[in-house]
């Protein structure tokens, strides 16, 4: 069964010259004639699926259109052409204090960014221990979380993020945060994920972590699928193309 | 089958019919007739002197469904005058007499109107003949006089000592008339309760077939989307006041003060001309602070939320709405001290308050729809914010907050008439200073406005939300 299905996506973004956010500067350009825009294709033509269970790496260089597709499977972006098909709900691993509230404290953030996340009120209660006892806060948790360190907020992200076993997860760039303890925990997290049947789409710059963690790779140049295939192999190709 | 859904109908209509009969009850008179004057006829000359043996008799009918006052255009002759003017109204069939008023001669002022409120309304007076008798127990050469008219409305008759001189009393009176809405209101709530029945079957139907409803939608969106909502509006209340010695009490203290420093600078300029100064302000000030702050902060809902926008996927009006909810908490802790300044001031306290939700209601869906169109402009045009600044500005003055709204000369009433939150202050008013339920019109243009401003701003936002993530 694919739980992503991903059909001939395409997506265009129309960018003017510059970027005009005060009217001052609509009226100037539009008055200069210097109003062109230009068609800019950040996705094109992507077809891909990923079955229940497995981890997809997503690999490409910078601009190449990963985040784009990550936040259009998100539900964030309308795609200008194509259809996705999901089966079942999305959980996007919020990057470092998006979705957070420094003002709040630990605990209010959790519900915060629980109901965020899309999860009810009795769930987040149920699971409340269990989020605090994975972020290891204990102590910390009715702090206002402006005090916390980087590595803090992210064991708190990760913990809100994963209790849920989300039936496809998003994950951006995120395990690299956290000491050597937190990054081998929430490695193990993920792959109990994995085994619970998490369907996951996982980026990342760092190599080793996309072949240690991930079944089958996508690499993305140019706004368009490059290759796709098996871990080890893609990486390889990839490896090849940066000598 | 489906009992659950049919009684869902069944309690929706008894709760519909519970507040159609509420609102019968507590709108009262006000909802279903409406005040009406007569014109003072043109004062031509005097009946003379009004000395004891004299009897002047106004005939009339009426027009109006009842008759509250009268008022008389009486004189003195610039003297001081001694005596008891007796005014009796009898009617004519039954020649019974209804009322009676006696007026102190010596207390007349010259040229002035005499008003002459009825204890007990004339009720169902429509199309019967009534006569006005004046006689007094004055001397000659201290008796006051009533002007007359030398142009008769139709079916009036003025006798002076049983003498017709084709002239009529200058007297006017004002009373009530059943409006179309009050006559046909029942027939309009049944027509109402018909509506409302077929659409919930038919949801109840669509449902069981499966079929998506706009009802079943919105009843998902919000079941879904409730928490969220809460632990954004807890999150906007925790921190407005996070850090402050006097926390909540603020959202109480800070209309008080500005009334104080209003009432202080305005209230010798303006005293006199408004019926409970103190309230009025409150409630203007009041009712106004919501609205610019609940816009305020709902116009930089969008971008405040960019990180999130760009990365969940959260019906995007959710970050707008619960803003301006949060706004809406902090009006009802304000509403406590216009509350208590109403009691104070002797306000008269009465079921017309139960109406205040109504008005609440309707300034919040306002500012919903405007917070919806300004945060959808402030994506593209960060100088929303500045030109929201100036505007509001300019709005509240030309509100009348704080001065009567009858300075404004009449070739600017445009600026009232097209002002929506003129008419909801101006609501509120009517149920604080005169304790009574404002007129049908004020209803429809305080919904109208809500809808109005809710049905632009929504589709704006709409047309635009796509968009939102490339400008954040």
């Amino acid at each position: 069964m694919d739980m992503v299905n991903v059909k001939h996506v395409t997506m265009n973004f129309r960018i003017t010259n510059d970027k005009i956010t005060s009217l001052k500067e609509y009226v100037v350009a539009r008055m200069e004639h210097r109003l062109q825009y230009k068609e800019f294709s950040a996705l094109d033509d992507i077809s891909f699926q990923v079955k229940k269970g497995e981890v997809l790496g997503i690999i490409g260089k910078n601009g190449a259109g990963k985040s784009t597709l990550l936040k259009i499977i998100a539900g964030v972006l309308k795609p200008t052409a194509g259809t996705i098909t999901l089966g079942g709900n999305v959980v996007p691993m919020l990057e470092l204090g998006s979705g957070f509230d420094p003002d709040l404290s630990g605990s209010e953030n959790i519900y915060l960014n629980g109901a965020i996340l899309g999860y009810d009120k009795q769930f987040l209660e149920e699971k409340y221990e269990e989020i605090v006892r994975f972020s290891e806060l204990e102590e910390f948790i009715s702090m206002a979380i402006r005090n916390y360190s980087s590595g803090m907020l992210m064991r708190l992200a990760f913990s809100i993020a994963t209790v849920v076993e989300p039936e496809i997860l998003i994950v951006d760039e995120i395990l690299s945060v956290g000491d050597e303890g937190f990054q081998a925990k929430s490695r193990e997290r993920m792959r109990e994920l994995m085994g619970g049947g998490t369907t996951v789409l996982f980026v990342s710059h760092s190599m080793e972590q996309v072949e240690e963690m991930c079944d089958r790779v996508m690499w993305l140049d140019e706004h368009k699928v490059r290759m796709i295939g098996p871990a080890r192999e893609v990486c390889g190709e990839y490896g090849k193309y940066w000598k | 089958m489906d009992v659950a859904r049919i009684s869902a109908v069944f309690r929706l209509l008894l709760f519909y019919f519970i507040l159609a009969f509420a609102f019968w009850a507590i709108g009262d008179i006000q909802i279903r007739t409406r005040e009406m004057y007569a014109d003072m006829p043109a004062a031509d000359s005097v009946v003379g002197e009004i000395t004891a043996g004299t009897v002047i008799e106004q005939t009339f009918v009426s027009g109006y469904d009842s008759i509250e006052k009268f008022t008389l255009c009486v004189a003195t002759y610039a003297r001081s005058n001694r005596g008891i003017l007796t005014v009796a109204l009898l009617e004519n069939q039954t020649q019974e007499q209804l009322a009676e008023l006696r007026m102190d001669a010596s207390l007349l002022e010259d040229n002035s109107y005499y008003e002459w409120p009825l204890e007990t309304p004339l009720v169902s007076a429509k199309g019967r003949s009534y006569t006005i008798r004046v006689t007094s127990d004055c001397l000659p050469g201290e008796a006051p006089t009533i002007y007359c008219s030398n142009e008769p409305s139709e079916d009036t008759r003025l006798l002076i000592n049983g003498a017709d001189g084709g002239q009529m009393l200058c007297f006017s009176f004002c009373g009530r008339s059943v409006t179309w809405f009050g006559a046909h209101y029942w027939l309009l709530a049944g027509a109402g309760a018909v509506v409302l029945t077929l659409y919930g079957l038919w949801v109840a139907l669509c449902e069981r077939q499966g079929k998506a409803t706009l009802a079943g939608t919105y009843a998902a969106l919000w079941k879904r989307y409730r928490f969220l909502v809460q632990q954004l509006v807890s999150r906007d209340f925790k921190k407005k006041y996070k850090r402050s010695l006097l926390g909540y009490l603020w959202s109480f203290l800070n209309p008080l003060l500005t009334m104080l420093v209003q009432y202080i600078v305005f209230s010798t300029i303006f005293r006199s001309d408004i019926k409970n100064f103190p309230v009025y302000l409150l409630s203007g000030i009041i009712l106004f602070n919501f609205f610019t702050d609940a816009v305020s902060q709902g116009l930089s809902a969008i971008i405040g939320n960019a990180s999130l926008i760009t990365k969940v996927y959260v019906p995007k009006y959710i970050y707008p709405v619960t803003r301006v909810i949060s706004s809406s908490i902090n009006l009802l802790i304000s509403i406590l001290p216009l509350l208590l300044v109403a009691l104070l001031t002797r306000a008269p306290v009465t079921k017309a308050l139960l109406l205040l939700p109504f008005a609440l209601i309707c300034l919040i869906g306002f500012s919903i729809g405007m917070a919806l169109m300004l945060s959808s402009a402030m994506v593209f045009f960060r100088d929303t914010q500045y030109l929201w600044g100036i505007f509001s500005l300019i709005w509240m003055y030309a509100t009348p907050l704080f001065y009567p709204e009858t300075i404004i000369p009449p070739q600017y009433r445009w600026i009232q008439v097209w002002n929506p939150m003129y008419y909801m202050v101006k609501f509120v008013r009517i149920l604080l200073i005169d304790g009574v339920s404002p007129s049908p019109r004020l209803y429809g243009i305080c919904i109208i406005s809500a809808l109005a401003s809710l049905i632009v701003g929504g589709f704006v936002f709409k047309k635009t939300q796509d968009r939102f993530v490339l400008y954040i």
